[in-house]
């Protein structure tokens, strides 16, 4: 997988929300624009400014940044006292856009000294650009002279722009504490993910560690194309595993590609038999009834469960039941195999079965495995790559020594450091 | 505290799930039950908790004879945490599931009040008085199914499986209440698989094979011997484990492990 920062946002109050806002805050600027003082003839645009807000608040798509930009140009052209109004209709739109476009990737989403400063430089940026448009605009059809141009109107610009880059960061806390008070605090939840920097090779065998609510979950299902559709993710570029565009390919492409064993796998077992449940998923892929039997022979000889064909779901220990769902994705020729927790109600031989059969899965065929797992012992000497996720983030990924030591320097999950690797890495010189 | 004496159970009376079961419980210890999957070790807890009656040989508690006593009057005096906490929980805060098992076995309200507030302090579980069990992170309910079991004032408390589902974190968190509360005089008979959570916290181990006690006593005993701890379908422990690799006398824990290891280095400087 490629790069990667992923946001989750809930669409919280309906598809209409930004539409509201935008709506709002515009018509507050309407307002404060009568009514706000001038310094030597300049005064704060509070048109741009807020939608401005508007676009940061809501970080809408590019059409409706666009489409923010018509209304406030629309508006200002309507309310502007300037004498060519109508370049209104131009700046504000072209502005709008951009400013979307830079507030959707999160071009300036940094901090200076501990403090979120994109506010500051959003709104400098998108008044500086629908101004600037403005006034060359207004340049060229009035024939205004290139000094004037470069002297008094373009500086001019500049000051409106510093302006609003003070008035942007002072009001921008306030509006999303009113506005987006419900966002954020769910932003908080089990489902926010960021600062995801993760590439997983073709054929390797990645584990993926935290504490419960890290994220480990939500990033599996995200990487296995299992987003709900009550969620807007924000993200800053593309998820692809195996060559694979996670956020860019349609579902129905990844499952193809893609099978995740769930740490409730129970309730991922639907049929009567082992038969039946594998003959089940690719009956519904639209296999033929010849393929079905020779595929199914081939995977439950695969998982070593052939023999049981016949057996009942409900008399298999927790282990055969594991396998089973592990055929069921293998019979569908995953490239990729996802599992949460797969042991979490296993017992330890039954634990170490199944971390046996993965690995034999992973160097037969080279299917790519991603587990989430808490218990590193049973993977420390079979993961290619170790990754560990803290509060949404994902802290560190690399070889399990790198990574393990890293847990341990920086106090990142450091219960879960397997005990030989705990002493190794506290008496240094000792070999376990 | 707790005496089981030639206990033999069948459920359905042609397979024998206990045979001779005879053993003690002693009072104020950490006593764990080990063995493979359908070795018996669900339907000994049954037993214990009077779910079930054995067939044949008795049990005693603090003398007296309890064979053929029912769960209710069991729940007075002994504890029992699910391994899957939802089984458990079914009141719609955590101060009503706290108080549910002292109002039934008639406790007054000053007790119930007083046994409220000790047991959410025990449990560090303050704070979530007001919740709903349901919405609680799997470790918290564990706490909680731990905190309801308490609150009975139970002589012994019987854990099955209590880290099953939980991360590294709430583990150790949970074995720390658990090692706490046996400090204070509590009885503890854990159900594990983990022979780390056994080797570290049990002073007695018990293991059954088919129905059978296989072995029974000090976990260090049976783990000396890594032939016969796999025969019974366990797992050598960790600590056992690296400090037989690194040519240590057998440690049971970390801590053992550190403290060798700097002897040894003391040694040689």
């Amino acid at each position: 997988m490629q790069e990667k920062s992923i946001r989750f946002r809930e669409k919280v109050d309906g598809n209409l929300r930004w539409l509201t806002i935008t709506t709002l805050l515009l018509a507050i600027g309407v307002i404060l624009r009568m009514v706000s003082p001038n310094i030597g003839g300049i005064s704060l645009n509070w048109n741009i400014l807020m939608y401005t807000m508007a676009i940061m608040l809501c970080r809408p798509t590019l059409g409706q940044g666009l489409g923010i930009g018509i209304v406030s140009g629309l508006v200002a052209t309507m309310s502007s006292k300037a004498a060519l109004p109508y370049a209104n209709l131009i700046s504000d739109p072209l502005a709008a856009f951009i400013c979307a476009y830079i507030a959707k990737n999160h071009f300036f989403d940094f901090k200076f000294r501990k403090v979120n400063i994109e506010p500051a430089v959003l709104v400098f940026v998108t008044t500086f650009i629908s101004g600037g448009t403005f006034v060359f605009i207004t340049k060229v059809v009035l024939d205004i002279p290139i000094p004037v141009f470069l002297f008094v109107m373009l500086p001019t610009v500049l000051i409106v722009a510093l302006f609003g880059l003070a008035a942007g960061q002072i009001l921008y806390q306030p509006a999303n504490t009113i506005f987006n008070s419900n966002i954020n605090a769910r932003q908080k939840d089990k489902y926010s993910l960021s600062n995801i920097h993760l590439f997983v090779p073709k054929g390797s065998f990645s584990v993926l560690t935290g504490v419960n609510g890290a994220g480990k979950t939500s990033l599996l299902l995200t990487i296995a194309g299992a987003r709900m559709d009550y969620f807007d993710d924000i993200y800053d570029s593309e998820i692809s595993i195996n060559n694979i565009s996670v956020l860019n390919t349609r579902q129905s492409d990844l499952n193809r590609k893609v099978g995740m064993v769930m740490d409730d796998y129970e309730g991922q077992l639907v049929t009567e038999t082992i038969d039946d449940e594998i003959a089940f998923s690719l009956e519904n892929a639209g296999m033929s009834p010849e393929k079905i039997i020779k595929r199914r022979a081939e995977v439950l000889q695969m998982v070593g469960l052939e023999g049981f064909e016949k057996r009942n779901i409900s008399s298999l220990s927790g282990g055969q039941k594991q396998r089973l769902a592990i055929a069921v994705m293998l019979a569908m020729h995953a490239e990729i195999l996802i599992l949460d927790e797969p042991i979490a109600a296993i017992d330890p031989e039954g634990a170490i079965e199944i971390y046996r059969l993965l690995k034999e899965i992973n160097k037969t065929y080279h299917t790519t495995i991603l587990v989430a797992e808490h218990d590193l012992k049973y993977v420390a000497d079979l993961a290619d790559q170790l990754i560990v996720m803290d509060a949404g983030e994902m802290k560190f990924a690399g070889s399990v020594h790198d990574c393990l030591n890293y847990m341990h320097q920086e106090k990142i999950y450091p219960e879960a450091i397997p005990l030989r690797w705990k002493i190794y890495l506290e008496m240094g010189d000792t070999k376990c | 505290m707790l005496k089981l004496k030639d206990i033999a159970f069948s459920y359905d009376r042609k397979h024998k799930t206990l045979t001779d079961i005879s053993l003690t419980i002693r009072q104020g210890e950490i006593i764990a039950l080990a063995g493979r999957n359908g070795s018996g070790k669900t339907t000994l807890t049954r037993l214990i908790m009077g779910l079930i009656n054995a067939d044949a040989g008795s049990i005693k508690m603090n003398g007296q004879d309890v064979t053929n006593c029912q769960a209710a009057d069991m729940a007075k005096h002994i504890g029992y945490v699910f391994q899957n906490p939802d089984r458990q929980l079914f009141a719609s805060t955590v101060r009503e599931e706290i108080i549910y098992g002292p109002m039934q076995l008639g406790f007054t309200k000053k007790e119930i009040e007083l046994q409220l507030e000790v047991v959410l302090e025990a449990t560090d579980l303050t704070a979530f008085a007001e919740w709903a069990p349901q919405t609680l992170p799997r470790g918290i309910k564990q706490r909680l199914s731990i905190a309801s079991a308490l609150a009975a004032q139970p002589q012994l408390l019987i854990l099955d499986e209590p880290t099953t589902g939980q991360d590294c974190r709430e583990r150790t968190k949970l074995l720390r209440l658990m090692r706490k509360l046996n400090l204070e005089g509590l009885t503890i008979l854990i159900v594990s698989h983990d022979m780390d959570i056994i080797a570290e916290h049990a002073k007695t181990m018990i293991v059954l094979e088919n129905g059978k006690i296989k072995f029974n006593g000090a976990p260090k005993e049976l783990f000396a011997n890594e032939k016969k701890t796999v025969e019974l379908g366990l797992e050598v422990p960790e600590a056992v484990r690296i400090s037989h690799d690194l040519g240590l006398d057998i440690c049971m824990t970390p801590a053992d492990i550190y403290q060798k290891m700097q002897g040894r280095r003391d040694l040689h400087v």
